[in-house]
């Protein structure tokens, strides 16, 4: 199956250079294809997963093809104020999940480094820089993108709001926890409230913005309430679920789908039977890309991906009357906000909820934030008695390479949690 | 006394003043990191580590962050982990300088005028205030900019040393300037204003409106730009991928990881640039030189693999040559090699009239006349070798590089490799090694290849067991080796493109004879290359030509 895969990617990438509306076509094609195989031949996904896949697949189509009810965004951006006015958000990070699946961000990686951009940088980010400026993705309608948690938001959003002549939003999200930091983000949201207006023409109604933010809240309501149900279950779930989970609880959050996804996941943890497997958090993004990984972590009774912290990190509640103060702070309060030890307490009280053995704080190359903070979380994990695996790797650029390392390591981690398990 | 160190433009340098400190920028390369290698995930920028490195080491007492990127945030994280810093404090600024932007900046004024008060038990002095703020350096005439990533004071040091004109340093904290206030500004407006004036400074790359930042390359005084990043800082890197292809200014580009082991590999650019900015010297030299006597001229060029002679007479013909291992020591091995070559023709040392010394280790062989850079001497001796060349590509044993050549054979501009062994001769060694092939012999099968097979990873370690896991897998060894001449001239492709190569290429250095790669990288280029038979020996003989015009 890769093989046709990576056929098809080529036949993209051949055809882009000569005809990038063509290959833009024939890129959706695919998506749909895809998405189609989600709906009626998921294999062993479960349905809340089957859900998520179909939606995220649907969102990056309809970037490709109505790019005028599209903005990019960055994968922290509250949305609920673009699905108010029927614009479709998407993020490099989902989009460059989704050219890396279809075997083609090689050849954008490669432009991005050609033209100067250093290979140190995030790969979602340089795929789709390389994307967008091989004219593989069409124009926006503008950008918006917040300064949460990575670094290469301010310097790929503002290069392509230049590239594509289009207008960019930053919500700059203050250090500090503190209800001052909220005001602050709360004013910049009524901000953006106006930016959308005026690039729309399309009024934002407080009202129906309301209604979606109380969607949110339901919506992350249930995600919690799946979390700590899935303790001890046995779910088909694969290495995919994580990101998946991530992009339905933060570009779609408010939509109805969201909601629904959220509500299936219940659904599936209440249904689910008892699992011996051994448990793993997973700590960032997930190299999908690598099959001996997913061999190891994929459908597989003894083993389990539990749970993802790109999708858990800004689940809260929040007053939604006010949906502007809502939205800000599910951003300061957002794990990824502040020190570390946010980011890493969080990730010992979600190891304890969802029974992991052991935690996999897996370090993309690029992505300097969980770098910055691997060996104290695995200090801090240990101290809490929940062993770390540091694992260093790329969840989108295949030419990290390194499949036998990260197989090694990964095996000898489960290998270990088993017999600690046993003892 | 209250020595308190800071790293970033936006510190409140002069309220530290007025508080009775004494603030110092904390801009040290250092060797390597030793101590923060056991707290720090290596991955991360080398200005982190020697932050972390220096307090751990104990000579950083009082340390004033700003929260300008995750790297500096982590570093946070790590110190105050620590607990091991008698003062540690980190400025929550803003990337825009909104006026909520600016609210938040006073608000950030006064968190630090109490903490620092509390542990100093300091007041606030007006006049010490005012007296902190400095007038702009001045620059009389012509100079260099030092830009992009902050430059550590060693380096800043190098290029002063290395470059004719002034050079002006205008990264990070070395270009920090706020005016000073209005004397007879309300005190109760002091930290508003201060707020402002901080925002105001030219930015960094790390802002959301960068826009200012063009007057530093606008100002006509500029002759040249080095241009630096820092491995692992991605900043800059944006700003340099938009000037590279925006200004007509003499370019270098430069990194280092912040540590002092490049050291030697950058003199050899910096003097490079220097000497592509230096036409006037070259015509004189070419004057002088054709007053020389008749005899015979030699050539070295001391490389990281080998050492290279070139001999020749006075009409440029070349009449010896040799190439030995350079082993242990480059005097010891360059002596050797230009005997053994002048003992083959039967010339005796006293009919050599000139000598110049390139490579690596031309600064280590003091007998020698002269000694130029390996790019320079490149240039000379492939443009000699055919005039229409425009851009030479050589891929030597830990370097590669890409020379681009003016009409008149000058060096336009270059670019080299940075600090990794990824494309270059060392990476075709490692996998030869692994594959149990001589070079000559993966030069010849990678040829013969059917199967399309893509390595994926450049670092050599990972694509060392990507070769592995390939042999495991059964694939023919030639389609392997073609993977690898493919993965290198794509590494290769991407240097020629980033400065912008033209027809027509000539490929020199070792990896000029593995014709596996040539020929994929003239596929990728979409034109021949050009290797002389001299392909090796092309340095050298760059260095003869120069001693001729000595």
């Amino acid at each position: 199956m890769s093989g046709i895969v990576d056929k098809f990617g080529k036949a993209v990438y051949s055809l882009l250079q000569k005809d990038p509306e063509k290959a833009r076509c024939l890129l959706s094609l695919g998506f749909r294809a895809k998405r189609l195989e989600y709906m009626y031949f998921p294999g062993k996904m479960n349905k809340a997963s089957r859900m998520a896949a179909s939606c995220t697949s649907r969102s990056m189509i309809d970037a490709l093809t109505h790019p005028g009810d599209s903005a990019i965004v960055s994968l922290f951006t509250p949305s609920e104020i673009l699905h108010s006015v029927g614009i479709t958000p998407y993020s490099c990070e989902g989009l460059g999940c989704f050219l890396s699946g279809a075997f083609l961000e090689r050849p954008f990686l490669e432009y991005a480094e050609r033209e100067g951009i250093s290979d140190t940088f995030c790969s979602y980010h340089k795929t789709f820089i390389g994307a967008a400026e091989e004219k593989l993705l069409p124009k926006p309608l503008f950008i918006i993108s917040t300064s949460l948690a990575c670094d290469a938001n301010a310097l790929t959003f503002r290069r392509l709001s230049n590239h594509f002549d289009v207008p960019h939003f930053v919500i700059d999200v203050p250090y500090e926890i503190s209800e001052d930091s909220v005001s602050f983000v709360e004013s910049e949201m009524r901000m953006m409230k106006k930016f959308v207006e005026e690039n729309t023409k399309r009024k934002v109604d407080d009202e129906l913005l309301s209604q979606i933010l109380a969607r949110s809240q339901r919506s992350m309501d249930y995600y919690e309430r799946y979390l700590t149900l899935s303790k001890g279950k046995s779910i088909m779930r694969d290495l995919n679920d994580g990101m998946f989970a991530c992009f339905m609880l933060h570009n779609l959050l408010g939509t109805r789908e969201s909601e629904e996804y959220a509500r299936k996941c219940v659904d599936v943890a209440e249904k689910a039977s008892p699992s011996s497997a051994v448990n793993l958090l997973w700590i960032h993004s997930t190299p999908f890309w690598m099959e001996n990984v997913r061999a190891i972590t994929d459908f597989n009774e003894n083993v389990a991906v539990v749970g993802c912290d790109m999708a858990y990190e800004g689940l809260l509640k929040a007053d939604c009357s006010n949906p502007y103060r809502a939205m800000a702070e599910r951003l300061v309060y957002s794990a990824f906000n502040g020190p570390v030890m946010r980011r890493i307490e969080r990730g010992i009280n979600e190891a304890r909820r969802l029974g992991a053995d052991g935690a996999v704080w897996f370090c993309h190359w690029g992505c300097k934030h969980t770098l910055g903070g691997a060996t104290l979380a695995k200090r801090k994990f240990e101290e809490a008695g929940i062993p770390l695996l540091i694992l260093p790797g790329d969840g989108c650029d295949r030419r990290h390479g390194g499949y036998g390392q990260v197989e090694t390591r990964l095996g000898a981690f489960v290998e270990m949690l088993s017999e600690r398990r046993g003892s | 006394m209250n020595e308190i160190h800071y790293i970033c433009k936006y510190t409140p340098v002069e309220l530290i003043y007025a508080l009775g400190g004494n603030p110092v920028p904390l801009n040290s390369m250092l060797p390597s990191f030793p101590l923060s290698d056991q707290v720090v995930e290596p991955n991360i920028c080398g200005y982190g580590k020697s932050i972390v490195e220096e307090c751990l080491s104990g000579r950083v007492k009082r340390l004033v962050l700003v929260n300008c990127c995750d790297s500096i945030k982590s570093v946070y994280d790590v110190l105050s982990e620590w607990n091991g810093l008698d003062f540690l404090f980190m400025f929550d600024l803003m990337h825009t300088t909104s006026e909520c932007s600016k609210k938040k900046m006073e608000s950030e004024l006064k968190r630090f005028l109490k903490s620092w008060s509390e542990y100093g038990n300091a007041q606030f002095d007006k006049a010490r205030f005012f007296s902190a703020f400095n007038h702009e350096e001045g620059v009389d005439g012509e100079y260099i900019a030092l830009s992009g990533g902050r430059v550590g004071d060693e380096l800043e040091r190098l290029a002063r040393e290395s470059l004719s004109l002034p050079v002006r340093n205008l990264t990070c904290v070395s270009s920090r300037f706020l005016p000073p206030p209005d004397e007879n500004i309300p005190e109760e407006n002091l930290l508003s204003w201060y707020a402002s004036s901080l925002l105001a400074q030219m930015p960094c790359m790390r802002m959301d409106d960068v826009l200012a930042r063009r007057h530093i390359f606008e100002d006509e005084r500029v002759k040249g730009i080095v241009y630096h990043t820092v491995k692992f800082c991605d900043f800059y890197n944006f700003e340099y991928s938009t000037l590279k292809n925006n200004t007509d200014l003499p370019l270098l580009k430069i990194e280092t990881d912040f540590t002092t082991q490049s050291l030697g590999q950058l003199e050899t650019r910096l003097d490079a640039f220097d000497e592509t900015l230096s036409k006037v010297r070259k015509k004189d030299e070419r004057r002088v030189g054709n007053m020389r006597a008749k005899g015979y001229y030699a050539g070295i060029d001391s490389g990281s693999t080998s050492t290279d002679v070139v001999v020749i007479d006075q009409d440029g013909r070349i009449v010896a040559s040799k190439i030995i291992p350079t082993g242990s020591g480059s005097a010891k091995s360059a002596g050797k090699a230009l005997s053994e070559a002048l003992s083959a023709i039967g010339i005796s040392l006293d009919e050599i009239v000139a000598t110049v010394s390139t490579g690596y280790g031309r600064d280590r062989i003091t007998h020698f006349d002269k000694s130029i850079t390996e790019i320079t001497c490149h240039a000379k001796g492939a443009f000699f070798l055919d005039p229409e060349v425009r851009t030479i590509i050589d891929i030597g044993g830990q370097d590669s590089k890409v020379i681009l050549l003016g009409d008149d054979g000058e060096v336009v501009n270059f670019v080299m490799n940075d600090k990794c062994a990824a494309g270059t001769g060392r990476f075709l060694d490692f996998m030869a090694r692994t594959l149990e092939l001589t070079l000559p012999e993966m030069s010849a099968i990678g040829l013969d290849w059917k199967e399309d097979i893509t390595i994926s990873s450049m670092c050599t370690v990972f694509a060392e067991s990507e070769v592995v896991s390939l042999v495991a897998e059964n694939k023919a060894v030639p389609d392997i080796v073609h993977g690898l001449d493919v993965a290198v001239a794509t590494k290769t492709l991407s240097l020629v493109r980033r400065i912008g190569g033209r027809e027509k290429y000539m490929m020199t250095g070792g990896v000029a004879r593995n014709e596996g790669v040539v020929r994929e990288l003239g596929r990728l280029l979409g034109s021949s290359i050009e290797v002389s038979d001299k392909a090796q020996l092309v340095g050298a003989f760059g260095a003869a030509l120069f001693a001729k015009e000595l």
